[in-house]
């Protein structure tokens, strides 16, 4: 397993895979095989005749086990690795042999992730990714020994042009702060889903849910005296997932340190899980400006940018360059990290016109709870208080989308400016600014409803490079103005349909 | 702009698995379909009529037509059969390569390349050990040159 090193510190480094990897190629039945085989012989009084007994009883056990382990082991061991001051190379397979070859000039973002067990154990999971490929995801994943991970990471440091960087760290009791007002419940309610997934792979569900319930009821039962049940649990819920955003963000966050070269850009982060990211400046797509309603009242807003390979190498992990931050600082940290984006100025913005168009899913969505709570009222009256307190809580989130497309309607448009493109737009409950270099728009889609065909509006939609479909949707700007607007940028969105010119 | 075409050592051993494969489901169907005859003569006729098929008509045609052409800015692949097929990606678009080695390769040809690139890949099929060599080194050494670093930068400096 060991990695070995040779023609001096500018040589090539050559390993295989850290032990830990063997337990991710074992299936989860392995664990379900091992606890019971392990506990039956420990209970044993130890006699030869009760081990002879135990080994009648568990033989096909132990044969599955040996054959899983020995088939954890073999891919263990088809999997090796070696990098110089140019490329890695990674090979797979005992009989059919593949091998990648990698080159680091083509390398978009490489990502050495770290988490609590993989620090105690010295290991290191490396993503590699590039432009390559239709599907958001590395091209190359490892675990390493954080020895070998550490020299790649010096390697691919050297590839990269050197000059004097520009360093940003965000505000620790700012950022604790912010992380306490902006914290996500939906992302908190994600991040729990896929901590149950994942414990899942081990642990009964059945257990798993008691606990969860348990736990839930135990402390609905402590608020019951207070408020009611229904309400209670929910409050549970909430204040979970709210708890659990909030730390992951705080823990990602903490020791965060955004650091600029000429040409690639270096992130730090963790408290516990540390991360560390190179990024090449030129395979950035685009940056996007994200801000919650309450985030833009207050004038804070986080920093992502799009590029293959980041932020797309786990469950939480989120594509940011600097979270959030008041907007003076990110302001100041674009003109750094990235020169040759512009100021987001917008050239159409959506017009009063579209006005309904913009209250079109908060109405529709409203019926649904509307229409339960009238059922209920209708055909289970003893239902009543239940229903009236699920309705109101319903439609919270719907009262709240229609306040956040009210806010939209005013800061939703298109601009080009500097061969970049600017969008800004709602998705969901957050608001976008992304700007683009004008080169890496794929393709431009004026959509029209019946509705907005009447009123002469339209839907922009723009499509950015990326190895998964990324588009971006500006709703409710003047047809004219936008046609005019991409024409002028060599986007020519008319159509002739004159019969004269024919094909 | 090279020319490389499929070694004829991969169509034989191709065929070889072919008739070998439908041999032992012919003896399979034998052993254990004897008792529904019907069935079993069926079986093993579909299945000689697919192998023949596909031995002397299909594989023998996908060969032929297949031709792969490397120059300095494109890699172009010829081929199919019902369908032809004229796959080109810009060597620019190229981002890295795979290659896949089956056992026995250098004498059977079972050496395959994938070259992945924006948007999509394209496999090279069964190459000669030594084209396949050479088309590896030319793609490595145009990304590599591609993905240089411009002069005035001082990539590579120790710290």
């Amino acid at each position: 397993m060991n990695g070995s090193l040779s023609g001096g510190s500018r040589g090539s480094v050559s390993g295989q895979q850290h032990f830990i990897k063997f337990f991710s190629y074992t299936t989860k039945y392995f664990w379900l095989l091992v606890i019971p085989l392990l506990r039956s012989l420990y209970s044993l009084a130890f006699s030869p005749d009760a081990l002879g007994s135990w080994l009648r009883g568990s033989w096909l056990d132990i044969i599955v086990l040996l054959a899983i382990i020995a088939f954890a082991w073999l891919r263990l061991i088809s999997v090796s690795y070696s990098f110089d001051g140019e490329k890695i190379e990674v090979r797979r397979g005992i009989i059919a042999v593949s091998q990648d070859v990698v080159f680091y000039s083509q390398i978009s973002t490489l990502s050495l992730k770290q988490g609590i067990f993989y620090r105690a154990l010295g290991a290191v999971k490396v993503y590699v990714a590039t432009n390559a490929g239709i599907f958001d995801r590395a091209d190359i994943t490892l675990v390493m020994k954080k020895r070998d991970a550490d020299r790649l990471y010096l390697f691919m440091k050297r590839s990269r042009v050197k000059s004097l960087g520009y360093s940003v760290s965000p505000n620790k009791p700012r950022l604790l702060i912010f992380s306490l007002l902006f914290s996500s419940t939906l992302s908190g309610v994600l991040v729990a889903l896929a901590f149950i997934m994942e414990t899942s792979q081990v642990f009964d569900r059945e257990a798993e849910a008691k606990l969860i319930l348990d736990t839930l009821s135990e402390f609905a039962n402590r608020l019951a005296h207070i408020i009611p049940p229904a309400a209670a649990g929910v409050s549970a819920v909430i204040l979970i997932s709210w708890l659990t955003s909030f730390i992951t963000n705080l823990f990602y966050f903490w020791d965060y340190i955004i650091t600029k070269t000429k040409d690639s850009i270096y992130i730090k982060s963790g408290l516990i899980a540390k991360n560390r990211h190179i990024i090449y400046l030129e395979r950035v797509n685009y940056i996007d400006l994200r801000q919650s309603m309450l985030a833009m009242l207050l004038r804070v807003s986080s920093l992502h940018c799009h590029c293959s390979g980041y932020g797309s190498t786990g469950r939480s992990e989120l594509s940011v360059v600097l979270p959030i931050t008041p907007g003076k600082e990110v302001r100041s940290t674009i003109r750094e990290v990235f020169p040759d984006y512009p100021s987001p100025e917008l050239s159409v913005k959506s017009s009063l016109k579209a006005l309904g168009g913009f209250y079109f899913w908060p109405a529709a969505l409203e019926l649904i709870p509307l229409a339960g709570y009238i059922v209920c009222e209708l055909f289970m009256t003893q239902w009543h208080s239940v229903a009236l307190t699920a309705f109101v809580i319903a439609e919270l989130p719907v009262v709240w989308l229609a306040v956040t497309k009210t806010l939209s309607m005013f800061i939703t448009g298109v601009g080009i400016k500097e061969d970049h493109i600017v969008l800004r737009y709602l998705k969901g409950y957050g608001f976008h600014t992304v700007i683009a270099p004008i080169d890496r728009v794929t393709k431009v889609v004026i959509r029209q409803t019946v509705a907005q065909t009447v009123n002469r509006t339209c839907t922009v939609i723009v499509y950015t490079a990326s190895d998964s479909r990324v588009k971006h949707k500006i709703y409710g700007i003047e047809l004219d103005r936008a046609l005019r607007l991409f024409e002028s940028h060599g986007f020519d969105l008319y159509f002739n349909e004159s019969p004269s010119e024919g094909w | 702009m090279r020319k490389y075409l499929p070694k004829s050592a991969a169509l034989a051993a191709l065929r070889l698995f072919t008739i070998v494969f439908c041999l032992g489901v012919s003896l399979a169907a034998r052993i254990y379909l004897y008792s529904f005859k019907i069935l079993m003569l069926i079986l093993i006729a579909v299945f000689w009529t697919a192998g023949v098929f596909l031995a002397f008509v299909y594989l023998p045609v996908l060969f032929s037509r297949t031709v792969i052409y490397i120059s300095k800015t494109e890699i172009a692949l010829h081929s199919g059969v019902i369908f032809r097929r004229r796959e080109l990606m810009r060597m620019s678009a190229v981002q890295y390569v795979t290659r896949v080695s089956l056992p026995f390769s250098r004498a059977l040809g079972f050496n395959f390349l994938v070259v992945r690139g924006l948007g999509g890949s394209i496999i090279l099929p069964f190459l000669r050990y030594e084209d396949c060599q050479e088309i590896l080194l030319t793609l490595h050494s145009k990304i590599s040159e591609d993905g240089a670093v411009p002069p005035d930068g001082d990539a590579g400096k120790e710290e």
